[in-house]
């Protein structure tokens, strides 16, 4: 059986419940595929759980608050990733912080280390990837090293995995989605009930849906970074966030709803990406649409020269949905490491 | 979505089964018919006047649906895509009747006030010390002048600070 030695950044919502889905898939992991994930590392911003020999048990840690972290022994204060990344030996790591859409610190500098170090990497955040993806992939190909980050583009919808193993023989000229879960389900909110716009965004934080500080949702910044993702990886673009004309939807009022709904269209936050020009707008959308989701849904569609326009819809966030993404992306680099050796 | 709204009138044999030969082509091609009138009191020869109106978004496929009806033997009379066939809504949000509302349309019309012009001008008010929310469509002759409307338009909602919602 081949072992893999992973490390994992950051232990919030999507580091536990990968932790959680490392336990329970661990004996179809050792059964169908014959191999087993050995967590030794796990960082967080004052300390890590580490142990490089037996692996740490997860069982013992991911139900725990942060404050009982001292009570396990494998739990060591103030040994952080800046210092003790290079040193430590594992083949993966997953890097699960928080993304940071500014200057995308501290992933940037961690996945540049372990690349540099010929380690895999995975990842949920959307920061590195939306400033600095030309910067990132250069290294890679010196590195041959493996990066996957399906769970930064629209949560759990396999988007890249699919273009990636299934439609490399069609030329896709042209992306449009509703990649944020948030927004649409604000919107959604307004068009059914009628409600104004810090109403319905309201709800969305009462249910989970939004953050307490909605900014990244609503201005549209965390569908603008997935955009510029999909269009550097699919459509071989060279963007970066500054590259997207964004505009958010906290202006939108529910007589401009009525209105559209008067002449047959719903008002919809898009994210476009066609003849290099990347955009996040409120738009007009004819009832009945590709586009006209409700709820949290996300939806991509790839206008296709070949096969037409590709639709992938699905759920679009949640720490579950993410972490089946991670393993997923784990399991991808586990596969083709393992064909090697 | 962009769409060219299109005027045909031709002549049909006055026998059941023939308004088939019209309708296929408009609709293999993507056309989207809006009406249909037979101008029963000009039949002449047995051959009735029909007039119909669709709309369609690929203008390549005009000719395509031409070219079908003559091979079918069909008489064309009239062909027209009228002035203000490419068209779009447009929603805007802001202190839009504050700011001068006459202003923002002449700005848009006065690129070519020949063939842009600014029609089903709608809007909800609901309180006037906030935004309020206006719908009109835009339509222009050719694509270009419709993009153009639409450039003058972001750029007066810019400096007007407008939202504005245009079509996907």
């Amino acid at each position: 059986m081949k072992e893999f030695k992973l490390a994992i950044i950051g232990f919030g919502t999507v580091g536990r419940s990968l932790a959680k889905l490392i336990i329970k898939k661990s004996e179809y992991l050792r059964k169908k595929m014959d191999l087993k994930l050995k967590v030794v590392a796990i960082f967080e911003c004052n300390g890590a759980f580490i142990n490089e020999n037996e692996g740490i048990n997860l069982k013992q840690i991911v139900d725990i608050p942060p404050s009982d972290f001292t009570k396990i022994k494998d739990w060591k204060p103030d040994y952080l990733a800046d210092d003790h990344l290079k040193s430590l030996g594992f083949d993966i790591m997953a890097e699960l912080t928080k993304t940071n859409i500014k200057n995308a610190e501290p992933a940037y500098t961690y996945i540049k280390t372990a690349l540099n170090n010929n380690i895999d990497v995975v990842t949920s955040n959307k920061g590195p990837l939306a400033l600095y993806y030309p910067e990132l992939m250069k290294i890679v190909k010196e590195k041959n090293r493996i990066f996957r980050f399906e769970a930064c583009v629209g949560g759990v919808i396999p988007i890249l995995g699919t273009y990636n193993n299934l439609l490399l023989a069609n030329k896709v000229i042209a992306i449009s989605g509703i990649l944020n879960g948030t927004t649409n389900y604000i919107l959604t909110k307004m068009t059914l009930e009628k409600i104004p716009f810090e109403i319905a965004l309201k709800e969305a934080q009462e249910h989970g849906y939004a953050e307490a500080d909605p900014s990244l949702d609503i201005y549209g910044i965390d569908a603008a970074s997935k955009l510029v993702i999909l269009a550097n990886s699919i459509l071989g673009y060279e963007s970066s966030l500054n590259d997207v004309k964004c505009q958010g939807i906290d202006k939108i009022t529910p007589e401009a709803i009525e209105l559209a709904r008067e002449d047959g269209y719903v008002i919809k936050h898009v994210a476009t990406a066609i003849s290099g020009k990347l955009e996040v707008a409120p738009k007009l959308i004819p009832e009945d649409h590709t586009l006209d989701i409700n709820g949290t849904k996300n939806i991509i569609i790839l206008e296709t020269e070949e096969a037409g326009d590709i639709v992938i819809s699905g759920r679009g966030a949640g720490g579950i949905e993410a972490a089946s993404a991670v393993l997923s992306d784990i399991l991808y680099i586990c596969n083709i490491r393992k064909k090697e050796n | 979505m962009i769409s060219l709204n299109v005027e045909i009138e031709i002549e049909l044999p006055d026998a059941p089964g023939q308004l088939i030969k019209l309708l296929e082509p408009i609709g293999k091609y993507g056309g989207n018919i809006l009406n249909i009138f037979h101008i029963r009191d000009r039949i002449k020869d047995n051959q009735v006047p029909v007039i119909c109106n669709f709309d369609i978004s690929d203008v390549n496929n005009l000719n395509k649906i031409k070219q079908e009806l003559q091979n079918m033997g069909i008489k064309i009379v009239r062909w027209t895509s009228d002035v203000g066939a490419f068209k779009g809504y447009v929603i805007l949000i802001g202190h839009v009747f504050d700011s001068d509302i006459n202003d923002t349309i002449d700005d848009v019309i006065n690129i070519d006030i020949k063939h842009i012009q600014i029609r089903k001008i709608n809007a909800i008010i609901k309180d006037p010390d906030k935004p309020s929310s206006v719908k009109f469509l835009i339509q222009a002759e050719t694509k270009e002048l419709l993009m153009k409307a639409y450039n003058k338009l972001e750029e007066i909602s810019k400096k007007k600070n407008f939202l504005m919602i245009k079509e996907l």
